[in-house]
């Protein structure tokens, strides 16, 4: 935690045709983490939305927001401690927006200087890109837009399988609310684990999101298949992951059939067998301990229902090409 | 009028009301859903949505967080057929004061020409106001569902679940889920495609229904060993006075007794009926940061 005087300034660039929930996701996690703090006695944001011109600007979604001009904020720029984070939020429509915000651009990259850290959201990650911030560097940006980053800035890593990666003081991250999964791990490594957990809890959002996952969960991919019937049943799944004896017979317990009859049918609808499912889930819900939690390979195995290391060790390795240990060892790297 | 008719056959209008102190990530989470459903609508020469921003007499409105979103007048939606009002919660918002006054009066004539409402907060105490709650069940986030139980004791008040839908009137709890609710009502009015479209290019954990709970396993597990019971064993020691039973615990933390005495007994190692016999005995038994130093050893 930092002995500044004054609170942690989080500057938002806005443009035109800017992604309003890109910036309203980050924002609000930010907000709520300052009054945390501040419950506490302890300092917290100071969240500024800044334009090159300043006042009203139209978002994506045709809202307009109100700004302050970055030259009516350099004065933040320029006192010490200066801008602590700057967030640099995308655009649905981001060539366009490329194009037609020159200036921005090169103001991301005459004011990174003085920055803590900066951090981009979902195609964010191309105005980064553009004011050179980024280049060698291993970054991620929403999904639909992984291969255009990727010919557009060929030195990139574009990890199409991430939620935010963190590179040095550069941060990005995947598609629209992985922004707020970013801004809660900035908010996790500026006041603690509690604060983060608290925000989490107070915006309702379903689980903190570590780094390293993909911006498809197993769950919402499951939920993706063109009929509903099966929405429920894997929302059970999900929450409980961690029984050891879960069988084809508990699912279908679950959505009241026979074994046999729902084998069938789920694979029919699914396009797979339940016992892949499980197995799908217990690997998300065990890459997710092992990121963000200090638990021992044989907890996170028994809290994820694989029973034994050995269980997950294979699954592991058959979809992931590695061991769990090796897993987490390139996470904790890679956020370094 | 006439055009105005052709209008609404082509395009749900959707028009969000904003006032000072309602929250941006709400207005803004369900913005986007409507909009890129609209967008896969528009490709697919669909009816889609036209989406709104209102405030009583237009102009700046300042959210809870603080940024100024610009609104139109509601005098811009006379006669208009709105299809879906969206009425956020806003701290300060309330019938005693002149601007909830004039609020409740557009709305008690607005109302019958509005086919969905969708509210959250100190909204609904607007629409009771209103007469458009009688006999209905609406959601809020956990931590206020007590007060809305006092004010309003004929709604059924539903402190666990994300969010509530009927024909008409849907509720939400928290910010994150006016996603999870606006999702489920294109899901309703477009089809499956356009709410799964939506969720993919949100990129959100998981689409959930309502009645999961506000807290979810997930997230509740991630608290495992750490914060998760620290608020809950405060406030047990706040109301030693009062009989605290196993069900007033899980409602306090927003889970069913069943998952609450699982979760609790995973985390603590005993189960919460036997925690508070041992709390009675010695109330320094609960102490707030029980448990963690086991897991840091």
């Amino acid at each position: 935690m930092s002995n500044h005087q004054t609170p942690h300034r989080v500057v938002f660039s806005a443009y035109p045709g800017v992604g309003l929930l890109d910036i309203a996701g980050a924002h609000s996690v930010f907000w709520s983490a300052g009054r945390a703090m501040e419950a506490q006695g302890a300092l917290g944001y100071h969240c500024v939305i800044a334009s090159i011109e300043g006042g009203l600007v139209e978002t994506a979604e045709g809202l307009y927001i109100d700004t302050l001009a970055v030259a009516s904020i350099a004065d933040i720029a320029d006192s010490p401690p200066g801008i602590d984070t700057l967030i640099v939020p995308g655009s649905p429509d981001i060539l366009p927006a490329l194009s037609a915000n020159e200036c921005l651009i090169q103001w991301i990259a005459s004011s990174q200087l003085a920055l803590r850290r900066v951090a981009s959201i979902c195609s964010g990650t191309f105005l980064l890109a553009a004011a050179g911030l980024l280049d060698g560097k291993w970054v991620t940006t929403h999904w639909s837009m992984c291969d255009t980053l990727k010919s557009r800035h060929p030195s990139l890593s574009v990890d199409r399988d991430a939620v935010f990666i963190q590179q040095g003081n550069v941060w990005t991250s995947g598609g629209v609310t992985s922004g707020m999964d970013l801004a809660l791990a900035l908010v996790e490594a500026d006041c603690g684990r509690e604060v983060a957990m608290q925000v989490a809890r107070e915006l309702l959002v379903v689980l903190k999101r570590p780094g390293g996952q993909p911006q498809f969960s197993e769950l919402l991919c499951a939920q993706s298949n063109p009929s509903g019937t099966f929405d429920e049943l894997h929302l059970w799944l999900a929450s409980n992951i961690g029984q050891n004896d879960l069988s084809v017979g508990h699912l279908a317990q679950q959505v009241h059939m026979s074994a046999r009859n729902f084998s069938r049918v789920y694979k029919r609808v699914i396009g797979r067998t339940p016992a892949k499912t499980i197995e799908l889930f217990r690997l998300g819900a065990a890459r997710r301990m092992l990121e963000d939690s200090d638990r021992n390979i044989d907890q996170v195995a028994s809290a994820c229902g694989f029973g034994d290391e050995e269980r997950m060790r294979v699954t592991f390795h058959r979809h992931l090409g590695l061991s769990p240990r090796d897993y987490r060892v390139r996470h904790l790297a890679g956020s370094r | 009028m006439k055009q105005n008719d052709t209008e609404g056959a082509a395009q749900r209008i959707v028009v969000c009301l904003a006032y000072d102190g309602a929250g941006l990530l709400e207005l803004a989470g369900m913005h986007k859903v409507f909009w890129e459903s609209d967008r896969l609508m528009i490709e697919a020469s669909r009816k889609g949505y036209r989406l709104y921003t209102a405030s009583e007499t237009g102009g700046l409105v300042k959210t809870l967080q603080g940024v100024s979103i610009d609104t139109s007048p509601l005098s811009d939606f006379v006669g208009v057929h709105i299809h879906t009002l969206i009425l956020p919660g806003a701290i300060g918002l309330s019938c005693d004061t002149a601007t909830g006054a004039r609020l409740l009066a557009w709305l008690t004539q607005a109302l019958p020409f509005v086919q969905r409402v969708i509210a959250a907060g100190s909204a609904l105490f607007l629409l009771a106001k209103a007469g458009a709650l009688a006999g209905k069940r609406a959601v809020i986030h956990w931590s206020l569902s007590e007060a809305l139980k006092r004010e309003a004791p004929y709604l059924k008040v539903d402190g666990y679940s994300l969010f509530t839908g009927d024909d008409f009137l849907w509720t939400y709890a928290g910010a994150a889920s006016a996603i999870d609710l606006a999702l489920a009502v294109v899901d309703k009015d477009c089809g499956r495609e356009a709410s799964i479209h939506a969720a993919r290019h949100l990129a959100v954990f998981a689409r959930r229904t309502g009645c999961h709970p506000q807290l979810s396993e997930m997230l509740v597990s991630q608290m495992y060993g750490r914060d998760v019971f620290h608020d809950l064993h405060v406030w047990v020691q706040a109301n030693q006075n009062m009989r605290v039973t196993v069900d007033r615990m899980a409602e306090q933390v927003a889970m069913s007794t069943r998952n609450f005495s699982r979760v609790y007994k995973r985390n603590t190692g005993s189960t919460p009926a036997k925690a508070v016999e041992r709390f009675r005995l010695d109330p320094s038994s609960l102490s707030p940061s029980y448990r963690q130093d086991d897991c840091l050893s």
